[in-house]
Order: C-alpha cells, then structure tokens, then sequence
C-alpha cells in the first residue's frame, strides 16, 4: 500500500529520493536479513563529510540526529571521543 | 580549534537546541509541542525521594514487600498532575515537561559524592532548584546512603571486586547495580482487552481466596494487600488528571481547546482502569503506563512494543465509524513520540559517558508476523514510520519486524525513514527473534518457557535489541559488559591492567595470572589461555550480579511491573522476585568484539603461523604500548581482519562468539532461569577503549574498541557485501540476549542533496 496523506500545515517537505538506490538498500537489507539470517541492522545515512562539518561548527546543525548504535542522538550532545569514533568508521557504498 | 573541542556533550547541545530549532511536524499542535520539549531542559524532580523517604520512616522494621508497595501506593496518590498548552495526551512522570523522578533509592550512594557537579557536568547535565538540592543533600541522600543496591552488594564483595567490577574495565556490572525497574514489555493486549480494573479483580478474588492455614498465605497476604492499594492509587491518579482537566475546561475561553479538555476529562475517568473504547483512549494507556513504570522505576526501556497490531483494532473501528482519519492517528502517534522522547535517563556521571544524550531506550515495532503466519502489517505500520519523518524525535526508536512475507512497500517506506539520517529505523529479522525466543533463559540444552503462537504475536525486542514478550518476561537486559577485548592483553600481563589508561586500578590485578609466557608454544596454547581469560570475566561478572538480583528480588519489588505482567497476579509472586513466565538476566554482554577477534587473528598470524616475532615480543610491545616497536605494530594491523569474509579471520570469529555465548548459557541466575548473552553495548566501547591498555590487533592504548558485533573501524575494506557475508556466518540464535549490528551507508546514495 501506499500511503496519502493530506497534511497541508506540515513542516515536513520530502526529499529527491533516488529510486534506484532506496530499492538496492531495500534488496540489501532482504539479502541480510531474510537470506543471511542476521538478527538486526540499523544505519547511519548521514554524508561523512557532514559530520565532520558538524564537528567543526556545531552551532549549524542543532538537530542533526546519527545512529549511535542502538539508539539515536542528536550529534552535537555526543561527548567528543564517540563523535570521533562515529567519524572515524566506515562508511559504505552500496 | 582548541577553544571548539569543548563544544560537544549534552551541555552544549543543549545551549544551541531551543524551542525554535526544532518545531516540526505534521500540525501546528504538534510543532508548537516539539518545540515546548525542546524548550525545557532536562531537570530531576524529588517528589519520589520526598514520598519514599516519608513511607521508610513510617514503616521502619515492617516487610520490606510492604514498604515498596505503600511506597508506590502513595506516589500515584499524592502525584500532582500537570496539563499543558496543546497536549491531548495526559501525563507525566515528573512536575514538569523533560523531568526525571530522581530513584534515591537506587542513586544515593553516588549522588552523595556528584549532586554539586549534576547542574554543570558535560555529559548530561540536569536542572536541580537551590531548594531541592539542599534537601537531598541535608536529609534524603543521608538517609538512602547506605541503603541503595550498591551500597548493600559492596557488603558481599571484597574491596578491590567492588572497584573491579565497577571501574576497572575488564567485567563490569555498574549498569545492573543501579537501574532497577527497566527493560520492560507491558502487557498492553491485556489492558486494551480489560483494562485495570481486571487486575484488580483478579487480585481482590486471589486475597478472598487465601487458605489463612497455607505458610504462603504470609507472604501472598502482603502481595495483595499491597497490589490493591497500588491499583487503587493509579485509579486514582488517572482521576485526578480527568478532574483538573475539567476544571481548566470551565475556564478556557477557546472553544476547541475547551473540548478537548473535556474529552481529555472523559478519557482519564475511563482509562486505564476499564478498556479503551477508541484509538485515542488506547493511546493515552500506552502513555500513561509508560508515566507509571518511570516513576516507579529507575531503568531505561520501557517499550511499546507491537504496537501496530495492539492499536489496530482501535483504528480500524475508528476510521469504519468516521470518528479517526489517518492524519488524526499520525497526530497522535506524532505527539506519543515528543514525550516519548522528553522523558530523559539519569545515570552517574561515568555512565552518563558511556551512554550520553538522555536517551532512556524506548521502542516501537511495526511489521512481523501473526499468531498463523500471516504477515502482521496493517495501515498504522506504515503511519508509524511515516510520522517520525514528520516530527524528527530521537525517541521511540522505531523498528520494522522483517520477514519474507513483509510487503516491499512497507520495506521501502522504512527505507525512504532510514534515508533521512535520523539512524531510524533498526530493521530486526523476524524468523531470528522467533528463534531466540523460543530459546531465551532455558539454558543449552533447554528452552524457553513462551509457546511459538505466544512469540510470534507478542514478540518484540526491548531497548535496543533484547528480545521479549509482550506481559511474560522480566529481568534487566543489559546488566554485565564483558571487554573481551582485552583478554589477549591480560594473557599477556599476567592479568594486571597496564599503566597509563582511564579507569581504576592500573598496575592492579584486573584477572587472574595464566603464568609464564613463555608456555605460549603453540597459537592453540595462546589461544585457550585468551578463553580462560573470558571465562573468568564471566563468572565474576555473573557471580557479583547474581548478588544484586538476590537483593532486588527480596527488598526492591516492583509492585506496577507486577500488575503490568500475565499471570504474576494470580501466581502471587512480584516482577523483582521471580513473577513472570519467563525470568530473564543478569544477562552479559561482550564489548569489542570485532578487536579480540583481530587480536587473536593478528597473533596467530604474525607470531605463530608467519614468526615475524616472539610472544615475549609480543608481550613487551602491548606493555610499552608499541614504543620502540612500530614495524610489530605495523604488522599485527596488516594481518587478516574480521569483516572481510576472509575464513582466516572469521573461523576465529564464529569460534569465539560461540565460546562466549555457551560459557554464558551454562550459568543459571536467582530466580531459576538461566543468563542470556548479548553483543550490544552501545557506546560502551568508546568507554572500555580508554581503560583499555595496547591490543595485538595493533590498536594504541585507550582508543575506542570494535563497535557492537562489527568489524574494527575501517578494517571492513572489502566492500559492503563482503563484510555481510563475514556477519552471516555467527550463530545468532545463540545470542538469546540479541546482537547489534551498526552500518553506515553514505546518504548520497539514497537522497539527492
């Protein structure tokens, strides 16, 4: 199903997906999960160089929010060294 | 950029997100509420030190069942509710918008030396009046020192266990000792379906029934003594949110404001003490249980559990009789994740670190499978995922139950979620949970007590990933942190913990001496003696925790997660104390695991298999921290990794995940059930990697270790495909505790920017 929704007061304004790289995240994520048998995966979609921007000037990105592991936080209420280890891991292409 | 290093931690964060910055969502309403959040700082409130001071005093020398009980009564009793501007959810756990109930009971012996800093510390700071301040410290922290968790386990332990096992950075159960009343799957199917009032049935007809002649009776007579009050009490408090909302409807000027006062009035007259009758009365329950746990408890995760498949029902009704649209419920859903999110965690001030941003680990599933197999996925699945990218919450963390059967719209609607880089949702294998379920607590050779209809409709994971049932399971979930990674070093230090790293007891004896090094002949001879090493952190973890549930068990019951469980009621038996079908922890996790892998994999191959060095060598260049010896060092990082789907690396992986998960399954736990083991410490690593001295994977001393179960950072190059293929190979059903497994795919693969 897809979902409609009317909501014409709304902050939220959706971005340019791109199509193709939503679906092969789709496949990975049934390739993991379903054919693999791995229990759970959760993901940073965050561009590198954004956090690393954000290290810099964080009174830029208030609300910039990461996947720490295993729950979300906003970047900039991260102590230092776990910023520097969130940056310093990698980041994959699909 | 000296002056910017500071610029991080909550603190900080804190001092640039205000109400403006974060106003959105799907409605004014919902907006104008983010931004009230957000506007609040987070702030500790003492009304329950105030409360459970007053009734220990009263009740000095009565059973100890009997204080909590009254203890609880009382705090619902006598709870002033607040209602503010837009809410049509009612409740909250403490006075004000982002409050904590300050747990002294659990916090006292800490506080005693930290309340000055809790105002101004880096890593979740928390507002405190000049007036509150001076009571804690002049009369409730004098009277609860001595009288926490921690403080009556330190009366079991030597004095050096104590700073070991809480600081030391080898096996570590700080978490467990200090947060009492979490990890919790409230049974929600049955208040949808009875409501309150059938708890409190049950326990009136369990009391009338007692044989006065039958020993138990003694303590039964307490249970539901006691129960009833604690039930009459949330009655009560529920009543006193419909009465003030009544009132501050007769004199609202707004007429639509002045309405829903009064169906809020309505609603909290009705709920939680009889069965909803639409959506909006069944999501006041999911909230306001949430209010009562967390004042009540000092723990984080709570969790929602399925909560597409408890609130369908009332959805369907209310979009069939016209009285719901979808844009209604998402409204609804929207604001349940604002205070969802507003209600922070309160942890010691080195906890704060490992655990930093307030979160206190709720959760909310869509998706799975029904009690036939069927795919479980309804509308409100999708409204679920949808309304995060709406109101941008760090909290519930959301999550999809995949399984074959699960519609690739619903797939992708979660994907399009995880595009936007919120780090939602966390995506779970269902066939997986069913697995660990069927297993959880029953040791290797048993299983679990749940049925497979029972898991498959109320499964769920907790927190973050800890597998449960909805209303039939107990027990902390991330109780003891094993730092596996540090193993390989300690063979090699004869079990002292090196120089010149964070934590207690450097130059201490942090394990046992496996003795010479020099026996280390062969890479099989290493590596048991790196086993053993796990194997000791293990059972002195399990043994120290094992104390502490003991001790929760006969003097800290947990009266609401009691009645808020299947069957405990009429079993007879609290939460704390054994009264769910299915008691789990203290449950071990490891840490680092992805570098003790390399490690190991690094000495057999630069030591053993390619003789580039001795283990003496090996030996002194992990003590002197690589100085002098950086060509070793160079070589133990250039040796096969973990990640890579390389089986040189991973045989040693799938052997030592393997080990770690039986030596922990072969324990039992207080309450007779057996512990469960986990990968999954979230930021932990960065933590143990400061008390962590040189590892033989080529890592300095206090860097950050491995993150959860995946391959050391930036190790993992060959590609996305071949790190998956490397985790594909563990045994996960083993893991009856969960596994985290964190990745990153770069956003500019999925959103134009």
């Amino acid at each position: 199903m897809e979902l409609k929704l009317n909501t014409p007061l709304g902050t939220y304004t959706e971005p340019e997906y791109k199509e193709e790289g939503i679906q092969q995240m789709a496949r990975f994520i049934r390739t993991m999960l379903n054919d693999y048998g791995i229990y759970n995966v959760q993901f940073n979609t965050v561009d590198k160089d954004v956090l690393i921007e954000a290290k810099s000037n964080p009174e830029k990105y208030p609300t910039l929010m990461v996947r720490t592991s295993g729950y979300s936080a906003y970047w900039t209420d991260l102590g230092e060294r776990v910023q520097n280890d969130i940056i310093n891991r990698t980041e994959h292409n699909l | 950029m000296a002056a910017k290093d500071m610029f991080t931690g909550a603190k900080w964060g804190l001092s640039i997100r205000d109400g403006q910055s974060a106003q959105v969502g799907s409605t004014p309403r919902i907006q104008a509420l983010n931004g009230m959040m957000h506007a609040e700082r987070p702030n500790c409130d003492i009304f329950r030190a105030k409360v459970l001071t007053e009734v220990y005093r009263q009740t000095e020398g009565e059973p100890a069942m009997r204080r909590r009980y009254k203890a609880s009564a009382e705090l619902y009793r006598r709870f002033k509710p607040v209602i503010y501007d837009h809410e049509r959810l009612a409740g909250w756990p403490a006075s004000r918008i982002r409050g904590v109930q300050l747990a002294i009971d659990m916090h006292a012996h800490w506080l005693e030396n930290e309340i000055d800093q809790i105002r101004t510390r880096e890593y979740d700071p928390f507002e405190i009046s000049d007036e509150d301040l001076k009571e804690l410290k002049e009369d409730f922290i004098p009277y609860w020192k001595d009288k926490t968790p921690a403080s009556l386990w330190a009366k079991y332990l030597p004095e050096d266990e104590i700073h070991r096992s809480q600081e030391g950075g080898f096996a570590d159960v700080i978490n467990y000792v200090a947060s009492h009343g979490s990890h919790f799957l409230p049974d929600y199917p049955y208040l949808m379906e009875h409501g309150l009032k059938g708890q409190y049935e049950t326990a009136k007809k369990c009391l009338e029934e007692l044989d006065p002649d039958d020993p138990d009776s003694i303590d039964k007579n307490e249970f539901y003594t006691g129960l009833l009050e604690v039930l009459l009490g949330i009655k009560e408090l529920a009543e006193n949110y419909s009465d003030l909302a009544r009132k501050m409807a007769g004199t609202e000027d707004d007429p639509e404001r002045k309405q829903e006062l009064l169906k809020m009035a309505d609603c909290m007259k009705h709920v939680p003490w009889n069965p909803p009758r639409n959506f909006y009365e069944a999501i006041e329950i999911v909230w306001f249980v949430l209010c009562i746990l967390f004042i009540e408890g000092a723990g984080p995760s709570v969790t929602y559990g399925r909560f597409d498949q408890y609130m369908y029902p009332f959805y369907k009704q209310g979009i069939e009789d016209g009285s719901l649209t979808p844009e209604l419920a998402m409204e609804y859903i929207e604001e349940l994740y604002i205070k969802t999110t507003a209600n922070p965690w309160l942890l010691a001030t080195d906890l704060a670190y490992y655990f930093g941003g307030y979160f206190r680990y709720p959760h909310l599933d869509v998706g799975g499978l029904d009690k036939n197999r069927r795919d479980a996925s309804n509308e409100l699945s999708y409204l679920c995922l949808r309304a995060m990218r709406y109101v941008k919450t760090t909290a519930p963390s959301v999550s999809l139950l995949l399984h074959q059967k699960t519609p690739d719209d619903l797939l992708i609607e979660a994907c399009k979620l995880s595009a936007e880089g919120m780090g939602h949702p966390s995506f779970f294998n269902m066939d997986t949970l069913v697995s660990i379920l069927e297993a959880r607590a029953g040791g290797l050779q048993g299983r679990s007590p749940y049925s497979v209809d029972q898991i498959l409709e109320w499964g769920s994971p907790i927190g973050c990933v800890e597998p449960g049932v909805m209303g039939q399971q107990y027990g902390h979930t991330d109780s003891c942190m094993i730092n596996v990674a540090y193993a390989p070093t300690l063979v090699l230090t004869h079990g002292i913990k090196p120089d010149n790293v964070d934590g207690w007891g450097c130059g201490e004896r942090l394990s046992y001496d496996n003795g010479f090094i020099s026996q280390y002949t062969t890479f099989e001879k290493f590596y048991k003696a790196v086993k053993d090493q796990i194997e000791f952190a293990i059972k002195e973890a399990h043994r120290d925790s094992v104390i502490v549930e003991k001790i929760f068990a006969e003097q800290f019951q947990l009266p609401t997660y009691t009645l808020l469980l299947r069957g405990a009621v009429e079993r007879g038996v609290d939460a704390a104390s054994g009264g769910a079908l299915c008691n789990i922890g203290p449950t071990i996790q490891s840490v680092g695991f992805g570098t003790l892998v390399d490690s190991i994999t690094a000495t057999k191959k630069v030591i053993y298999d390619d003789k580039e060095a001795t283990i003496e060598e090996l030996a002194e260049a992990l003590s002197s921290n690589f100085v002098g010896y950086e060509d070793l060092r160079q070589k133990l990082e250039a040796a096969p990794k973990y990640g890579n789907d390389d089986d040189y690396a991973d045989d040693i992986a799938m052997d030592v995940w393997k080990f770690f998960a039986n030596t922990v399954r072969s324990l039992k736990n207080y309450r007779g059930g057996y512990i469960d083991p986990a990968v999954q410490m979230v930021q932990a690593h960065v933590g143990f990697g400061a008390k962590t001295g040189a590892t033989a994977n080529g890592r300095y001393a206090g860097r950050p270790l491995s993150d959860t179960m995946a391959a050391t950072q930036q190790e993992d190059k060959s590609g996305i495909m071949a790190a998956i293929r490397s985790y594909s190979k563990m045994d996960y059903p083993a893991y009856t505790n969960g596994t985290v497994l964190d990745m990153w795919i770069k956003g500019s693969d999925l959103i134009n920017k």
